[in-house]
């Protein structure tokens, strides 16, 4: 019996699947347990590419794995989750779930537009800055309500990816009587 | 005929014209960069070598280094492809300099066409109705700026001289508005192209994008292979191209086409081109501007006229007549082509990076696929992030959209986020499917941009038997100092917006 945790990127839900052989008819017969409901399932397959039937219907499926990422393509669709259980908490950039007190570089370039000083108030998604590359200009937005606590960058600097721009205050520290420097 | 061709591109275009190359006997060379050394462009050559370098500027828009292996490797052609310096008239003079044929116009016919003030004023010369506009002073105050625009009613267009892919444009409503929009847009087009020169146009609500194919060759033949419409644009990045124009009658495809040949003869261009147009409501088109270049989209002309148009390109750079006459070409069924781009819609579609861990065409009757890439490309941000065309032919117009959606659902494509899906449903909506397009279309459409989690709880199932039995295990790094991990295309603080310049 198999059970795994996977979290669906979309959504950022969890789902608990179990996989139990159905030992005494076809090697690929499986029960699934899945979101309280429990069902037969064929699956076979084999360095990516399988076929899952469930009440004879096949629908053939690619799957690929990178360390705790995994993605499938079923029906036409792409489908990403992230395998719990054995998740490392990853501090590189992106694998933040919750929202950030940091607005970071997504890549390298120069700083075309700095809009917002410490002190300020941002509304969730407002412009904080803008980013040029590759002939290529990327706003960047505030990932949520709050204050601008500090502005670790320049306009015509060049920064690298992953580099912070801007920093919020800490969310519920950013009463105006708290000014971090 | 030419022994010997080097192809000066990358990926899917490479390739393309690679094939033609072989086909007819001819030796293809390739050229790569540092991160294309194991592309399929560089591999299928029957010579290739390498550019020594990462960024397109030390790469494929590298004119000296380019011209110095096609001369050591004896190359007597170079074909270039579109984009990089497809349209650089220097690079076709170096060309020719050297003792090599440029595949593809003059550099004369290049610069005549290029800067787009000069080629609306031939245009307009040789008959072609053009869009109103002034053409804009550089010394002209505000209030002469404001004065024309008012003679042309608003709202109104400014636009680069110099430009292209809608970098210093500014759409402009009201009059207040418009100083700013002429700062901005000079500012954005000096930054882009190098020359800030900006000029008004009668902006035309609901134009319909509508281009003519041309091909002239050195013996005084000129045609038109007819009309191609790309109105499905996001961010003048064209999504969606078919042939022929659900627009089209007849008679204006006929005006059309004599009016394009005439502007090719004026001008004396040879070789392929298109000549761009805007075609209102009212059934008037106007012209846009003329691309020197095979463009992307030529495939949907190739499935419906049934020539080799890359094929025809050498032949008239060889100095042979065009393998065709304007009496024998018609127009056979129809074709739709959707461009694959890594991107996410979701996310403003920013560009998605990363490596192409599961690749599979769609593969059937009347489905083309123009593609750089297989499983274990890489998809990194130093070149376009377009991954490849899927074209798809039908007798009718419903038969190859019929035909497209299931080639898009049946393309597979997993480690990097792409446009599939959302393409899927642009051909599903009903607006399209009637022909109802206009180059707004994306704008006033709201379409569908997450991924479609219809089965999600098979999909979980799948997941859940593959991460214990048998999910394929990608072998290559996750992240390179030069590649942007693909995770960050979800990340919830990277919402910003992103403006692709072509």
């Amino acid at each position: 019996m198999a059970r795994v945790t996977l979290r669906d990127r979309l959504t950022r839900t969890n789902h608990d699947v179990t996989l139990t052989p159905c030992r005494g008819t076809e090697p690929d017969d499986f029960l699934v347990e899945i979101a309280g409901e429990s069902i037969e399932v064929r699956i076979s397959g084999s360095a990516g590419k399988g076929v899952i039937r469930i009440n004879g219907r096949p629908l053939p499926f690619y799957a690929v794995r990178r360390e705790d990422h995994l993605e499938v393509w079923l029906d036409g669709s792409r489908y990403q989750f992230e395998v719990e259980g054995k998740r490392r908490r990853r501090r590189s950039h992106g694998a933040v779930d919750e929202p950030s007190d940091e607005v970071r570089a997504p890549m390298p370039g120069s700083v075309l537009k700095v809009s917002v000083s410490p002190g300020d108030s941002v509304e969730a998604n407002q412009p904080v800055a803008v980013l040029e590359s590759m002939k290529m200009e990327l706003t960047l937005n505030a990932p949520r309500a709050g204050k601008v606590a500090a502005v670790d960058c320049a306009v015509g600097q060049m920064v690298e990816m992953g580099r912070v721009l801007v920093r919020l205050e800490p969310a519920g520290n950013d009463d105006s009587s708290s000014t971090e420097q | 005929m030419f022994n010997k061709i080097l192809i000066a591109n990358r990926g899917e275009i490479a390739l393309r014209v690679m094939q033609t190359v072989q086909q007819m006997g001819i030796r293809a060379v390739a050229i790569y960069s540092d991160p294309d050394r194991a592309a399929r462009h560089a591999r299928n050559a029957d010579e290739s070598y390498p550019l020594h370098g990462v960024a397109a500027a030390e790469t494929y828009l590298n004119i000296e280094k380019i011209i110095e292996i096609a001369r050591s490797c004896g190359a007597d052609a170079v074909h270039p492809g579109y984009g990089f310096l497809s349209e650089n008239a220097a690079f076709a003079q170096a060309c020719i300099d050297a003792g090599l044929t440029f595949i593809g116009p003059s550099p004369a016919a290049m610069r005549a066409v290029g800067e787009k003030l000069i080629a609306k004023k031939t245009a307009s010369a040789a008959g072609v109705p053009t869009v109103p506009g002034w053409s804009g002073d550089e010394n002209a105050s505000s209030d002469q700026w404001l004065s024309e625009a008012k003679k042309l009613g608003y709202p109104v267009l400014v636009k680069a001289a110099a430009g292209g892919g809608g970098k210093g444009m500014r759409r402009v409503a009201t009059a207040d508005e418009l100083p700013a929009a002429v700062e901005q847009a000079a500012r954005e087009a000096k930054s882009s192209f190098g020359d800030g020169r900006v000029f008004l146009e009668k902006y035309i609500s609901r134009p319909r994008h509508v281009e003519i194919q041309v091909f002239a060759d050195h013996h005084g033949n000129a045609v038109h292979l007819f009309e191609r419409e790309c109105s499905i644009q996001r961010r003048h990045q064209k999504i969606i191209e078919e042939a022929p124009s659900p627009a089209m009658t007849p008679e204006l495809r006929q005006r059309m086409g004599e009016a394009s040949v005439k502007l090719v003869r004026e001008i004396g261009y040879t070789n392929a081109g298109t000549v761009e147009f805007m075609l209102d409501e009212n059934g008037e088109f106007y012209f846009l501007e003329v691309n020197a270049r095979l463009q992307v989209e030529h495939p949907v002309t190739e499935l419906t006229v049934l020539h080799d148009l890359v094929r025809a390109q050498i032949l008239v750079a060889a100095g042979e007549r065009l393998p065709f006459t304007q009496d024998e070409l018609f127009q056979h069924g129809h074709a739709i082509e959707c461009r694959i781009y890594a991107e996410d819609p979701a996310s403003g579609f920013l560009p998605s990076t990363g490596v192409i861990d599961m690749y599979v065409e769609p593969r059937g009757a009347s489905i083309r696929v123009d593609s750089g890439i297989e499983t274990g490309s890489e998809v990194s941000i130093h070149y376009d992030p377009m991954l490849a065309k899927l074209i798809a032919w039908g007798r009718t117009r419903d038969e190859a959209i019929a035909r497209m959606r299931w080639a898009l659902r049946k393309y597979v494509v997993l480690g990097v986020t792409t446009n599939i899906e959302y393409l899927h449903r642009i051909l599903e909506e009903p607006d399209f499917v009637a022909g109802h397009c206009d180059t707004h279309y994306l704008e006033h459409h709201k379409i569908e941009k997450l991924p479609d989690a219809g089965r999600l709880k098979e999909a979980l199932i799948a997941a859940a038997w593959a991460s214990t039995f048998g999910a394929s295990q990608s072998e290559s790094p996750v992240a390179r100092s030069s590649v942007l991990p693909s995770r960050l295309s979800w990340s919830p603080w990277l919402s910003g917006s992103w403006r692709n310049g072509e």
